[in-house]
């Protein structure tokens, strides 16, 4: 889970990320950074979603726990 | 049929790509104006509904894939001499960011969407299947050309190098009668832009508002510029790009 959210930091490029926030609370989230995400998901961890899956999280946390259940 | 410099009467025509999308719509103009055509893509049951669709008689279906060499050889072998060439094979591929690229994305896409075109053009010219004059229309695309799009660089980049290639084209083969054009359309209905995981219905649905002329284009709207850069009414057209996108790359 630290490495995920470690990733999720630097996409965002943001220092520490609140994992109780949703993607959309920060201002750095846009659909440039919900494609890198896709794309991020796809490459690391041979996993496939959709932006509207994406956003359909109510936490960051809860999108990580997703990931990594999924997680081959 | 009458004083018309649109006409394609007399004139054999290859098209590829025309299994679906622009190319079927092409083909089916084509054969509207007058031409004989061999129509070419790699699904032999929806090549043969085109075929079938096609008004007049004497055309042909070659079944091929423009990334198997062997296919392609076979092809060029094949073909009689031709008056025209209209190039629609092409794939789009999802959405991606630049930072992850792979080099395996680029062969991918380049070999289908600028590769193939550019081998089936050296292979007709060295087997001398070019009449004089003659027409080569690739379709390209706004995506690289007029247009820059979040997460389609890979599409853009291989549709910026067709447009580029065409002008050279052109100015190679000037001195042969063969003229090279390209049409850069805009969205079109095809299966190329079908909702994939990335781009849902109502995004598509959301981005067609934007066009100035209210809608995405249709397959036929392409085709029918195609038909023209093939005719005789634009033989002093040439190295040139006919956009087609409803306006949108004005916004």
């Amino acid at each position: 889970m630290e490495e995920l959210i470690q990733k999720l930091a630097d996409l965002l490029e943001v220092e520490n990320l609140d994992i109780t926030k949703k993607f959309s609370d920060y201002d750095e989230w846009d659909s440039l950074a919900g494609l890198s995400l896709i794309a991020l998901l796809d490459s690391d961890y041979d996993i496939t979603m959709n932006g509207k899956e994406v956003a359909s999280f109510d936490s960051i946390e809860a999108f990580c726990k997703e990931v990594l259940s999924r997680k081959k | 049929m009458g004083y018309n410099p649109y006409s394609l009467e007399g004139k054999t025509i290859l098209i590829t790509g025309a299994s679906s999308g622009i190319g079927q719509a092409t083909s089916i103009e084509c054969s509207k104006m007058g031409a004989r055509l061999i129509i070419t893509g790699r699904n032999e049951e929806r090549l043969a509904k085109t075929l079938s669709n096609l008004e007049g008689s004497g055309h042909s279906m070659i079944v091929a894939d423009l990334d198997d060499e062997d296919a392609v050889t076979s092809l060029i072998n094949e073909v009689p001499i031709l008056d025209g060439l209209s190039c629609n094979a092409g794939i789009g591929v999802g959405s991606k960011p630049v930072a992850f690229y792979k080099k395996k994305d680029l062969d991918k896409i380049f070999q289908t969407n600028t590769y193939s075109a550019t081998l089936l053009i050296r292979g007709l010219l060295k087997k001398k299947k070019f009449n004089t004059p003659s027409s080569i229309v690739l379709t390209s695309s706004i995506e690289g050309n007029s247009v820059t799009s979040i997460g389609n660089g890979l599409y853009g980049m291989t549709k910026a190098a067709l447009s580029a290639y065409s002008r050279t084209v052109a100015l190679e083969l000037a001195p042969k009668g063969i003229r090279c054009n390209v049409v850069t359309p805009g969205m079109v209905n095809t299966p190329l832009i079908a909702p994939t995981g990335d781009l849902t219905e109502e995004q598509l649905k959301v981005d067609e508002q934007r066009y100035p002329l209210g809608r995405y284009g249709n397959p036929q709207d392409i085709a029918w510029a195609i038909v023209y850069l093939l005719s005789d009414a634009s033989c002093w057209m040439t190295g040139s790009t006919v956009k087609i996108d409803g306006g949108i790359s004005l916004v």
